[in-house]
């Protein structure tokens, strides 16, 4: 009789001898049994033992009778669950009682074999509902927990695309002479001037993982060019160039990663200028993709406000003056002109993010004067 | 004997309690005591609804005995118990009344016979 297991009976009667005789019928069920002698005392047991899966209830009883009881179990949220069998001295209420939800009925005198089988078949119904219901419940809980799961994996797969950009970023930057708070002051600067521009905030957010990834095409430029102590020739330049066309083609189709396409377009278009006289392609004004008008600019800002081997830190007003000339030249004067008008954010930045002082000592050692593109003298 | 001739109903069927208990005999004194200790109070609440002319207490009283006696099968105190509930249930209140010393001796006589079979 496993499903018996654990299983709970209240007995609602005004008479000790029924009560008892049912107790003793009962016993060899195995099962736990509370009495009641109305049905207020009934409800009071219930509150004290709401895992009871079966009542036996009387229905004439003073205080409370069993007509009540039926009445508030069944508009009770919990309890009207519990099923119950009517007992009766004969079957004139037994309609009446099957209406107020009562699942079945016992006529007076009990037969030990007959309330046997009609509380087991009442019971093994009410564990039955009760695991489906439990199963219900734990089935409820997995979905909410593979959804919670599901999100940190999401979340986790972005954070690694972002982390892969960065990583990158800085690999990129091995090869050049840029420092890696370089990298990091591009990423918030770029944030924050598109973020004046008025772009949306998940536009800002991809700019400050995609714009890090502006140079990474000098991966594929040789040592002796990249590294080369003098200025380069026409052809060295010419390939010295090309590290924004690679750049594009590392991070090209990439159709499914926003943060590797924008890069791929900043890396592409970084130095393309307002004007059109910029590489790869010449393109001019809104042409060139927002991202990479608001990285030109940062991008120059950054390095004329650093110390490089062929150059010392400029101070703001001189970069300032140095940036206007190029004002719709090679910027676009929009964002330039919102970039000066709130130039103490990007110092801001640069204060914040400084670079440390030996970080790269080794490679200027053999570097010497490689401007890329950008004339500061 | 506890069988009169008469009437077919037994006084008290200890063989119907025995197998609806599940032919555990020793259980019965005990039932017999619980049975005496509620109809003893059944007995009074009967009284006093007869003497308030209350039919419906007298209803409520009878449907009480009547529970009681089917369960510890004194089948002619559950036969005249269910007389005056469905006398007092249509209201001949005076034919539930006339039926009450019947009732008693029934009672009664179903005392000493259990007695004698379990003293």
């Amino acid at each position: 009789m496993n499903e018996l297991d654990r299983v709970t009976i209240l007995v609602v009667d005004d008479e000790e001898l029924n009560r008892e005789m049912l107790q003793v019928m009962l016993a060899d069920l195995d099962v736990t049994v509370h009495l009641a002698c109305n049905g207020k005392d009934a409800a009071d047991q219930l509150s004290a033992h709401p895992e009871t899966d079966l009542i036996l209830l009387d229905l004439e009883m003073p205080i409370m009778d069993g007509f009540e009881l039926l009445e508030m179990l069944r508009w009770h949220a919990t309890l009207r669950d519990i099923p119950v069998i009517v007992i009766t001295a004969g079957r004139s209420e037994v309609t009446r009682t099957l209406s107020l939800g009562a699942r079945d009925f016992l006529t007076k005198p009990y037969d030990r074999e007959e309330l046997t089988l009609r509380v087991m078949n009442l019971v093994r119904t009410k564990k039955l509902t009760d695991m489906i219901s439990d199963l219900n419940n734990s089935l409820e809980m997995e979905v909410a927990r593979k959804t919670a799961d599901l999100r940190a994996a999401l979340e986790f797969s972005r954070d690694a695309e972002y982390e892969i950009t960065l990583r990158l970023g800085r690999a990129a930057e091995f090869r050049d002479l840029e420092t890696g708070m370089h990298i990091r002051r591009i990423s918030e600067m770029s944030s924050e001037l598109a973020e004046l521009a008025g772009l949306s905030a998940q536009d800002c957010e991809t700019l400050r993982y995609a714009s890090p990834l502006h140079d990474v095409g000098k991966v594929g430029i040789p040592d002796r060019i990249l590294l080369k102590p003098a200025r380069l020739d026409d052809k060295e330049m010419h390939i010295m160039r090309l590290h924004t066309t690679i750049g594009g083609m590392i991070l090209g189709e990439a159709d499914r990663y926003p943060v590797l396409q924008a890069g791929g377009i900043i890396a592409l278009q970084h130095h393309e200028k307002w004007d059109g006289s910029g590489y790869p392609d010449g393109l001019a004004g809104r042409d060139i993709h927002i991202f990479g008008r608001i990285v030109m600019i940062v991008d120059v800002f950054d390095a004329l406000m650093s110390v490089r081997p062929y150059k010392p830190a400029f101070p703001l007003e001189q970069v300032l003056a140095i940036m206007e000339k190029d004002r719709g030249v090679f910027f676009d004067p929009e964002l330039y002109d919102l970039f000066v008008a709130h130039v103490e954010k990007f110092t801001a930045i640069r204060d914040r993010l400084q670079d440390s002082s030996n970080e790269l000592e080794p490679l200027f050692e053999f570097a010497r004067l490689s401007e890329v593109g950008f004339n500061v003298t | 004997m506890c069988i009169t001739a008469a009437p077919v109903l037994p006084v008290f069927d200890a063989d119907d309690l025995l197998a609806r208990i599940g032919g555990r005999s020793e259980l019965i004194p005990r039932f017999l005591e619980l049975f005496r200790n509620g109809v003893a109070r059944q007995r009074e609440e009967l009284a006093a609804a007869v003497s308030s002319g209350d039919a419906d207490a007298v209803r409520i009283a009878a449907h009480a005995v009547k529970g009681s006696a089917a369960n510890i099968s004194a089948l002619r105190v559950h036969d005249i118990a269910a007389n005056i509930e469905k006398n007092a249930i249509e209201g001949h209140i005076n034919a539930a009344v006339t039926q009450i010393p019947d009732l008693h001796e029934e009672l009664d006589r179903f005392d000493r016979c259990s007695r004698e079979q379990f003293p």
